[in-house]
Parts: C-alpha cells; sequence; structure tokens
C-alpha cells in the first residue's frame, strides 16, 4: 500500500467517524447518513482498489477510470453547490423573517 | 379622497436627508408616517423620531425589501389603512403627487404604480435612463406584464394587495417580485405619473450600475431554482 493510500484511508475513516457521530447525535437524518457513506465508502474502494475505476469506466464506456471519477466527482460537487444554496437561502428568509417580527414585536412593546 | 391612509418609508442610513422628508410630508398634511429603519449606522431613527414619524427599528440590516414587508405587514396587522403609499427617504420622490396616488378608486384598484417615464425625471443622467429602461424590458419580459415603470418605489397598495402581496425577496430585487406577485395574485393595477427629482445624494445612496447586473441575475436565479 503506497503512502497517498494510507494518507486517504486516514482522512477517510476520520470523516466517515464524524459522519457516524453526527448521525449518532441526530444531526443528520437516515438520508444523509446513507449518502455521505456512500461517498466516503466509494472513494475507499477506490483508493484500495484503484484498478475498479477503469472497471466501472469500461463498462459503462470510457476509457480511464480517472475519466469517470473526474465526472462523478463534478456531479456531486455541484449537487452538493445547489443544496448548500437552497439552505443557504432558507436561512438568510428565515433570518430577514425573524429580524422583521422582532422590530415589530419591539415597537409594541414600546409603545 | 381616501383619508385612512399611511406612508412608509424604508430607510437605510439616512440622517441628512429623512427629518426633512417627514417634515416635508408632514406639512402636507400626511401626518400618519412610518419609517422602517433597516438596521443604519447614523442616526436615521432618531432623526425620524424627532420630525415626528413613528419608527420601527430593524435590529440588523437586511435590505430595502424587507424593511417594506417588516412596514407593510405592521400596518396590516396593526392599522388596516385603505391604502399604504411607499416613499423614499432620500427626496427623490415629490410630496405633490401624493394626492393622485390618494384619488384613486381602490375599490376597483388594488395597487397603483407611479411611473416616471409617464411623468418626469429632473436631472437623470442618461446612463441611469437607459439602465431603468433596459430593467423595465426585463421586468416585463420575466413577468408578462407590460409597464412603463417596474423600478420605482413610488407605490400605493390597497387593502388587498398590502394582503396579498408577500415580498421575500429583501434586497433591491423586490420591485421585480411585486410586479411578479401583481401578475401572480391578479390584481388590479394601474401606473400613474410622477415626478423623480435626482439630486447628487440621491445618485450617490441609489443603485449603481452593477447592482442592476445583480438583480437581474438573481431574478434569473430565483426563477430557475
Amino acid at each position: 500500500m503506497s503512502i497517498l493510500q494510507i494518507i486517504i484511508l486516514i482522512i477517510i475513516s476520520f470523516t466517515a467517524s464524524r459522519t457516524l457521530l453526527r448521525f449518532n447525535d441526530k444531526s443528520i437524518g437516515y438520508g444523509e447518513f446513507i449518502f455521505w457513506t456512500f461517498i466516503w465508502t466509494t472513494i475507499l474502494v477506490l483508493a484500495v482498489k484503484p484498478y475498479l475505476s477503469d472497471t466501472i469506466a469500461q463498462a459503462l464506456g470510457v476509457q480511464r477510470g480517472t475519466d469517470i471519477m473526474f465526472f462523478f466527482g463534478t456531479i456531486v460537487l455541484f449537487y452538493l453547490i445547489f443544496r448548500l444554496y437552497v439552505k443557504l437561502d432558507s436561512l438568510d428568509r428565515h433570518l430577514t423573517e425573524l429580524n422583521s417580527n422582532t422590530s415589530k414585536a419591539i415597537h409594541k412593546l414600546k409603545k | 379622497m381616501i383619508n385612512n391612509y399611511w406612508i412608509l418609508i424604508p430607510a437605510y442610513n439616512e440622517q441628512k436627508k429623512i427629518a426633512l422628508v417627514v417634515k416635508e410630508l408632514i406639512s402636507h398634511g400626511h401626518t400618519n408616517i412610518l419609517v422602517v429603519n433597516d438596521g443604519s449606522k447614523d442616526n436615521t431613527s432618531l432623526e425620524a423620531k424627532n420630525a415626528g414619524a413613528q419608527v420601527i427599528e430593524h435590529i440588523i440590516n437586511r435590505g430595502q425589501g424587507a424593511a417594506l414587508q417588516t412596514g407593510l405587514s405592521y400596518l396590516s396587522e396593526n392599522k388596516s389603512p385603505e391604502c399604504i403609499i411607499t416613499f423614499d427617504a432620500d427626496g427623490q420622490h415629490d410630496v405633490t403627487d401624493i394626492p393622485k396616488f390618494l384619488n384613486q378608486d381602490f375599490t376597483k384598484i388594488d395597487i397603483v404604480l407611479g411611473s416616471r417615464f409617464l411623468g418626469t425625471q429632473i436631472n437623470i443622467p442618461i446612463m441611469r435612463k437607459i439602465i431603468l429602461k433596459l430593467g423595465v424590458i426585463f421586468t416585463n419580459i420575466v413577468s408578462g406584464i407590460s409597464l412603463t415603470d417596474t423600478h420605482n418605489g413610488f407605490r400605493a397598495f390597497g387593502r388587498k394587495a398590502y394582503q396579498e402581496i408577500k415580498i421575500s425577496q429583501r434586497g433591491m430585487e423586490h420591485a421585480s417580485e411585486i410586479i411578479e406577485e401583481i401578475v401572480k395574485k391578479k390584481l388590479q393595477y394601474k401606473e400613474i405619473p410622477v415626478t423623480i427629482h435626482y439630486s447628487d445624494y440621491s445618485l450617490e445612496k441609489g443603485q449603481r450600475t452593477v447592482g442592476f447586473i445583480k438583480i437581474a441575475l438573481k431574478v434569473i436565479l430565483r426563477k430557475l431554482l
């Protein structure tokens, strides 16, 4: 096993343990837990058995495994950015509503 | 002519002008004035209060759209006037135009929109005029409505309009959202000519060209998501 593979294993073990901890303290639900576990497991398997990416690529009609990893990596990143945007937008709206309601309540109390 | 009405002024860092604007409104007999101070860092609130307005304080700055929504919902919940006229804090709007709004029949019209392009624009820079015209074309395409001025803050909301329109866009893009809400809620609207006075102060406080591009991008993004 190469040094890079060992480093990836350590990082994945750490992030996977954080996912499990967050699931146990109910910070994330079943859906998110399964999604992240799938992501970390896939990275882990491909790090330990890199030739598998070539097998998957060829099965999907792509020559190199790195191409298919890059392709799926980009899709996952875009999806995560979209989710973050939706979440930020929702937080922003809630903050505006909270600010507005608090301001109106304070104004009424002062009167 | 309507007697039960309120003037709503969203304000952010307007300590230089707000007292003048409020006093001018009062001198013309418009005494029901609500200023929503949108988390200003200066003495906007004190100046407005001393001039004779009621003031709601936003704890933090959230933008003009948020300030308008706070004011509209507060007046709707507590005063229920026949109409609410929104007025700029920087002295761009002409107090003598207010009776034109009050003379409208709010049993037939839900919202009255001021239009500088039906009326007069004093000292408008050519670049601002081009940008505003492009904004009109853009908003008309996006909302499917035909208006002559889409980003004018001088409006009068009748009861149905202020109860049904919910402004969720906290920044300047709320102007496009109001037009979209008019279409979505099938509100009866009318444009009337108004005068806008451009001064160095109002141009300094107003939107930059980049700001208009940002608004357009936000509107497109909101449509897509």
